[in-house]
């Protein structure tokens, strides 16, 4: 029987941060089943058996219960048994017991103590002496773990646990790290979702929450939105769904679809009016610049749709399918509308700033909604999310009873 | 639901995904809406959406407290939260929607907290919820949507081909670790 030796030698990649990197404000969001099959487990059986006679009894075992829980060592050392167990199970120390093994039988659901019982008892290594070992129940952690330091962390809690590479509960960590590799300047663009939502909520148009969208071919801004809901229109009415991240998107599809048609013909959509990011300061300050029009015109009122200046036609790409990988960031995370919104657009990868506990759409930890919209296996796209993690002093007002 | 089917049909014929829908206050229809995506290049030009446009530029939004949504299809969840922030009263929709609908397709968006999944904590989610009854002339609506998924979407980016690829039944690592 080929017997396999193994440590946590998995390689991982993570990605290395510096301890500076404006990345390391970025959090990853777990997603509503890496949060589940953390927290799930199952009683299984265990006992202790002479290292001598494992091969045997592991191979007489397979005839009566199923094979399963493959995430966990089947057979341990004493020395490897965790901690908050070894007074439970009665760990001998080590030395001299090195000729003995934890076997981990399987979960009590396959099989019942007493035929356990009868199995040991017929088995070579105790039907001699006639004694049988202690019979244990312990609780582990019925799904695989998701990354190498979550196998760590049960390992020292549970019960020694393998990473096999990938995740099934989730976006693979190569996946993450890729991604966020490749988010273009985040810290100014979450930069400039705040930004303009504060812009928002002081034209007294809409509540401060903003979103941008960053095509990372270009790095171009594609749109920048505030939340305009309370904007009225000619007739003295505002209209409650004109949320940030639901009108950059509009602006994005705007800019595709150029000025001879209108994305919305009952409510005028605006084009992201060319003002562009530049650091030019070692703070990171954000820079504004107008292309090509001398006045800062952000939103478009009067209903004029596309823009009189014409230059949102210039970087126009017409390849483009709905938002499709593009990056987007918001000030806060976004309501039910938004976040489906985004994901029936295609977006790659989300970044916002302030959570929103009782109406976020994203977020799948408890003390939310738990919704985890950003990748449930049962919808048909699915996006990488992060939080960016506000310094002092840069925390949005929240508005928490409130759809972003 | 006839009307909605009516504009379901146009939306096919427009090669938009066939969807259609109809507000109706006091036995009224004051607007009615089909799924405008693929003209608009925008994901989230769904019919309700595009008739709640209609109806604000005539109607404050209070109208939808008195005002009932008859749709072909379940609401998606984008569309189903839209309708629980704007105060819809009643909807009433043909086939349902279990790819992302909103309703009970996929979540429970319009009731109790709108949590979703039927957990409770909380009033978020933009007031109350809205009832909701479904499979009326459903299969018509459901052969609509097939007729138009029997067509290939042009615009969608192409697909990464999996030919070539086998499942890999060897290697499998063996279920015996000593530590």
């Amino acid at each position: 029987m080929q017997i396999r030796l193994q440590f946590f030698d998995e390689e991982e990649e993570i990605l290395l941060l510096d301890k500076d990197s404006p990345l390391r404000n970025l959090v990853p969001l777990r997603t509503l089943q890496e949060i589940r099959a953390a927290i799930e487990t199952i009683d299984v059986f265990t006992v202790p058996i002479p290292s001598r006679s494992a091969n045997v009894i592991l191979s007489s075992l397979r005839a009566i219960v199923p094979t399963s829980l493959q995430h966990l060592r089947r057979l341990v050392k004493p020395c490897y048994i965790p901690d908050p167990l070894v007074d439970f199970l009665a760990v001998p120390p080590t030395p001299p017991e090195e000729n003995i093994l934890y076997l981990l039988v399987c979960p009590v659901a396959d099989i019942s103590e007493d035929n356990l019982s009868n199995f040991l008892r017929e088995l070579p290594a105790f039907s001699t002496t006639g004694t049988i070992p202690r019979i244990m129940t312990i609780a582990v952690p019925s799904s695989q773990p998701i990354s190498a330091a979550q196998a760590t962390e049960w390992s020292a809690k549970y019960w020694p646990a393998v990473y096999k590479r990938g995740n099934p509960y989730g976006p693979h960590p190569s996946l993450v790290s890729q991604t966020l590799r490749g988010l273009v300047d985040p810290e100014n663009h979450i930069l400039l979702a705040k930004r303009t939502a504060a812009k928002a909520a002081f034209s007294g148009e809409g509540l401060g929450f903003g979103a941008v969208i960053v095509d990372p071919q270009t790095g171009q801004v594609l749109a920048a939105a505030g939340d305009a809901r309370l904007r009225c229109n000619e007739k003295g009415w505002s209209n409650p769904l004109d949320h940030a991240a639901m009108r950059a998107i509009d602006m994005v599809a705007q800019r595709r679809l150029g000025r001879a048609q209108n994305v919305r013909p009952d409510n005028k959509v605006e084009v992201w009016d060319g003002i562009y990011l530049e650091d030019e300061e070692a703070s990171g300050k954000i820079v504004t610049k107008v292309n090509g029009n001398s006045n800062i015109k952000k939103e478009d009122t009067d209903g004029d749709a596309n823009g009189e200046n014409g230059k949102e036609a210039d970087d126009r790409r017409d390849d483009g399918y709905l938002c499709h990988n593009l990056q987007v960031y918001l000030s806060h995370e976004p309501c039910v509308m938004c976040g489906m919104a985004l994901l029936h657009s295609r977006v790659g990868s989300v970044v916002f700033g302030t959570r929103m506990t009782r109406t976020g759409a994203l977020n799948a930890e408890a003390g939310g909604k738990q919704m985890g919209l950003f990748w449930r296996p049962e919808l048909n796209w699915k996006f990488i999310c992060w939080q960016w993690r506000a310094g002092p002093g840069e925390e949005m007002e929240s508005h928490e009873n409130v759809d972003a | 639901m006839q009307s909605a089917l009516q504009i379901a049909t146009s939306a096919l014929q427009s090669n938009e995904v066939p969807v259609g829908c109809v507000f109706v206050h006091g036995s009224r229809i004051i607007a009615s809406g089909r799924n405008d995506t693929n003209r608009s290049l925008c994901g989230t030009r769904h019919a309700e959406l595009v008739a709640i446009d209609k109806i604000l530029a005539t109607h404050p939004p209070s109208i939808f407290k008195e005002t009932d949504l008859y749709v072909t299809v379940e609401p998606c969840i984008m569309c189903a939260s839209a309708l629980r922030q704007i105060g819809i009263r009643k909807v009433y929709f043909g086939c349902s929607n279990d790819r992302f609908g909103g309703c009970g397709g996929v979540l429970r968006v319009h009731e109790g907290d709108g949590m979703g999944d039927g957990r409770n904590g909380g009033n978020g989610g933009g007031g109350g919820g809205y009832e909701v009854v479904g499979g009326i002339y459903s299969s018509s609506a459901v052969v609509k949507l097939r007729e138009f998924y029997v067509q290939e979407n042009g615009r969608a980016p192409v697909a990464t081909s999996k030919k070539g690829r086998e499942l890999k039944t060897d290697n499998l690592p063996v279920d015996v670790d000593v530590l």
